[in-house]
Order: structure tokens, then C-alpha cells, then sequence
């Protein structure tokens, strides 16, 4: 029995694995276009070089954060 | 003041412990789960680091975590769009990697550990390994240079260290990494990526640096230090498993490797020195604290001493994951 219940834990999990594949393939291949021609309209680069170091860290409230810049 | 620092989800999972300035515990998961690499929440390393205090959870100021990680997902969805549409499988991956653990951090630390939001911190990667650096090193001034794979976006930082605050003024920034050219390399050796950057350095010590002009066709080299990686010899930006294109692959077909191992060995360390000499020049100062995955290379570290004109160099003398821990602890204490 308990063979059984790990082979339908392990199905279960390769099915909602493929699941999550597809729909992020579906979201990429759907969404990202039009993200992508916004980029390259915005002229976005991506940084080449030493640049001035932009992160906040002087203070608890910004080590708070998960995404102080 | 009783801080603890996590790291989790990539490398190996760790956790330290210090109490008043002092370091008083600091393990990584690995030693303790028994399985080498060990990136799952460090339960069983945050337990230990506890009970070497005879602490609970709840006598802990702070619990500090070792990256932003709204940053490098920040980094995941730009990578993504840069390099449509290579990045089909590698945003598949990072996505649900992301989506199913890495973002979700600070709730993970609370739920795990039952303590309150507020009390869980984030400090960036290079920060970490700049005062891992700088803290423990002797010196009340000091220049600071950290190199590495990639943190959130930063590969390496340069800045400055006086008395008790550490000042990082420049980054270079991902996907130009002096950590991942080596890495691309090892992987292009036959050894895993972030575990057998090591054996390419000691192979360097039998071949002979006959590839060099290979090796630097891989990147530009900046008089200011920095290097741009030429993207078609590698794929790490847009692929969750490999780190090399086979444009890589016929730049060094029929080299020997380990002529290959000590020509990227050579390349290194003048990338390394020429910033190091840089950084001099900008701070003028006698003593430099160096840190980061590259700074494991040691072969580049006696460079460092021997070949510029800094007088005293101090290097973390611990894997580069405790370092991160270390350092983003000494961080928060100079804060609290």
C-alpha cells in the first residue's frame, strides 16, 4: 500500500512539475514578447563596466528590505 | 547584541552566530545533513550554531539573510528579456525556483523559526564579503576589492574601509564576471561549477600558459580594471546547465588542458592585479582587504602581495559561503 501512495506522490509531483513548465513557457513565450519590445523601445542596456555602487545599506530600515537600491 | 546570519538556497546552506561582536558559531549544513552541498534551510547548522549559546530563537536580535532577493529576481526577469528568446528553458527554471522558494525568504525564516518580521534582515552579497574582508583584518584603513560569480547583480566591487564603516563605491555587474570566465572554464575542464574551480588553479601548475591569446579572446579588458565578457563563447546567462557556447568549444579544440588550466590561470591573475592596481591608484592606501569566491584562488593571492604596490593584503581565511556569513553580521553590528 504504501508503495502505491509514494508512486502516486511521485506522479502527482511530475504531473504539477510539467504543469508549472508549461505554463511558464506559456507565459514566456505569450508575455515576454511584449515585455521584450517595450525593452528594446526603452533602450534598456544591460551595464558594461565599474559603476558607482547604488545600494542603500547605511540602515537597519534598509537591511529591512528585500530590494532596497 | 545576538545576531544570526542564514544562507540557503544556493551553495551550501550555513549559519553563524554572534554575540556581541564576537563570532562565537558558524557551520555550514553540509557537515551536519551529510549530503555535500547542502543548499535546503539550514535547520540542523542553525540548531547547532544555538546550542553551542545555549540560545533559543527567541533570544535572537536579529536573524540576517546573506542577498536581496527581490534583486536577483529583478536580475532573473531582465536576463530573461536581454536575451529573448534564448531563455525559454533557463527562465522555466529560475522562475520556478524563484516562485517557489528564493522569493519567499523572509516568510520561510519567520515560519521556520517562529520570530517577527521585523527582525529579519537582507544585506547585498558584496557588502558580505567586503566586511568579512574588512572586520576581521587588522587594519583601521584599508581598500577593499571583492570578486565573484554573481550576487544579486554585482560581480565585484571595489571601495574603501576606514576605522568601522566599509564604503563600496564601484560594482561591476553581471553577466561581465571575472568568477564566471573562470567557472566557464572549469566546466569546460570537466569539473563541477562552484566546486572544482580549485583543481583548475592546481592543474595550472602543470601546463604552460600557451593559450593565452585564447583566453583573451573570451573578453575585453578595460584600462580601468573592468572586463567585458564576449557573450557567444558563453551560455550561463541563458542556461540553467551549461556555461559555454561551442563557439567556446572549438576556441580550444585540441588544446591540452592543462595548458588551458594555467593559460585562464595566468589571464586571471593579470585581470585581478591590473584591478588591484587600479583600486590603488584611486585610494593610495597601504592595505588592501580582498574577498569573494575569487579570492580562493590563492596562486592569484601571493600575486597580489608580490606584484602591486599594496603593502599589506588581508584575505578571509574561511569557504567563501562562511565568509558571506560572517561578513554580513559584522555588517549589522556596526548598524545596531
Amino acid at each position: 500500500m504504501n508503495i502505491v501512495i509514494d508512486r502516486l506522490k511521485a506522479l502527482s509531483a511530475k504531473i504539477i512539475e510539467l504543469e508549472t513548465t508549461i505554463l511558464l513557457s506559456a507565459l514566456y513565450l505569450v508575455g515576454i514578447p511584449f515585455v521584450w519590445l517595450l525593452y528594446r523601445v526603452s533602450g534598456h542596456r544591460l551595464s558594461v563596466g565599474w559603476k558607482p555602487w547604488k545600494y542603500q545599506t547605511d540602515t537597519l530600515d534598509a537591511c529591512r528590505s528585500e530590494a532596497s537600491l | 547584541m545576538k545576531i544570526l546570519g542564514i544562507s540557503c538556497h544556493y551553495h551550501e546552506a550555513a549559519a553563524a552566530l554572534i554575540i556581541d561582536g564576537k563570532i562565537v558559531a558558524a557551520t555550514a549544513q553540509e557537515r551536519l545533513s551529510r549530503k555535500k552541498h547542502d543548499a535546503d534551510f539550514p535547520d540542523l547548522a542553525i540548531n547547532w550554531c544555538l546550542s553551542q549559546a545555549h540560545l533559543s530563537v527567541h533570544d535572537l536580535d536579529y536573524v540576517v539573510f546573506y542577498e536581496k532577493p527581490l534583486i536577483k529576481f529583478d536580475r532573473h526577469l531582465r536576463i530573461a528579456l536581454a536575451f529573448f528568446p534564448h531563455t525559454l528553458g533557463w527562465f522555466v527554471e529560475s522562475m520556478r525556483n524563484s516562485l517557489v522558494e528564493k522569493l519567499w525568504i523572509k516568510s520561510i525564516i519567520v515560519a521556520k523559526l517562529g520570530i517577527e518580521e521585523e527582525r529579519v534582515l537582507f544585506v547585498p552579497q558584496h557588502l558580505s564579503h567586503a566586511a568579512a574582508s574588512f572586520y576581521p583584518s587588522p587594519f583601521a584603513d584599508a581598500a577593499v576589492l571583492t570578486l565573484d560569480g554573481v550576487g544579486e547583480w554585482t560581480t565585484g566591487t571595489m571601495g574603501e574601509a576606514h576605522g568601522h564603516r566599509v564604503t563600496m563605491t564601484s560594482e561591476l555587474r553581471f553577466p561581465h564576471s571575472v568568477g564566471l570566465l573562470y567557472s566557464a572554464i572549469t566546466a569546460f575542464l570537466g569539473f563541477e561549477v562552484n566546486d572544482g574551480e580549485y583543481k583548475v588553479m592546481g592543474m595550472a601548475g602543470f601546463g604552460k600558459p600557451i593559450h593565452i591569446d585564447r583566453v583573451r579572446k573570451l573578453f575585453t579588458h578595460h584600462a580601468d580594471g573592468s572586463i567585458t565578457l564576449h557573450l557567444q563563447y558563453f551560455s550561463f546567462h541563458r542556461n540553467a546547465h551549461r556555461m559555454y557556447t561551442r563557439a567556446l568549444e572549438a576556441l580550444f579544440a585540441g588544446c591540452d588542458r592543462f595548458d588551458i588550466a594555467a593559460s585562464i590561470q595566468q589571464v586571471t591573475e593579470e585581470i585581478v592585479l591590473r584591478m588591484a592596481d587600479v583600486l590603488y591608484e584611486k585610494t593610495k592606501l597601504p592595505n588592501l582587504v580582498y574577498g569573494g569566491g575569487v579570492a580562493l584562488n590563492s596562486v592569484i593571492n601571493a600575486a597580489l602581495l608580490a606584484k602591486t604596490k599594496f603593502k599589506r593584503v588581508f584575505i578571509f581565511r574561511q569557504q567563501e559561503m562562511m565568509e558571506r556569513l560572517l561578513g554580513l553580521l559584522c555588517t549589522c553590528i556596526t548598524m545596531c
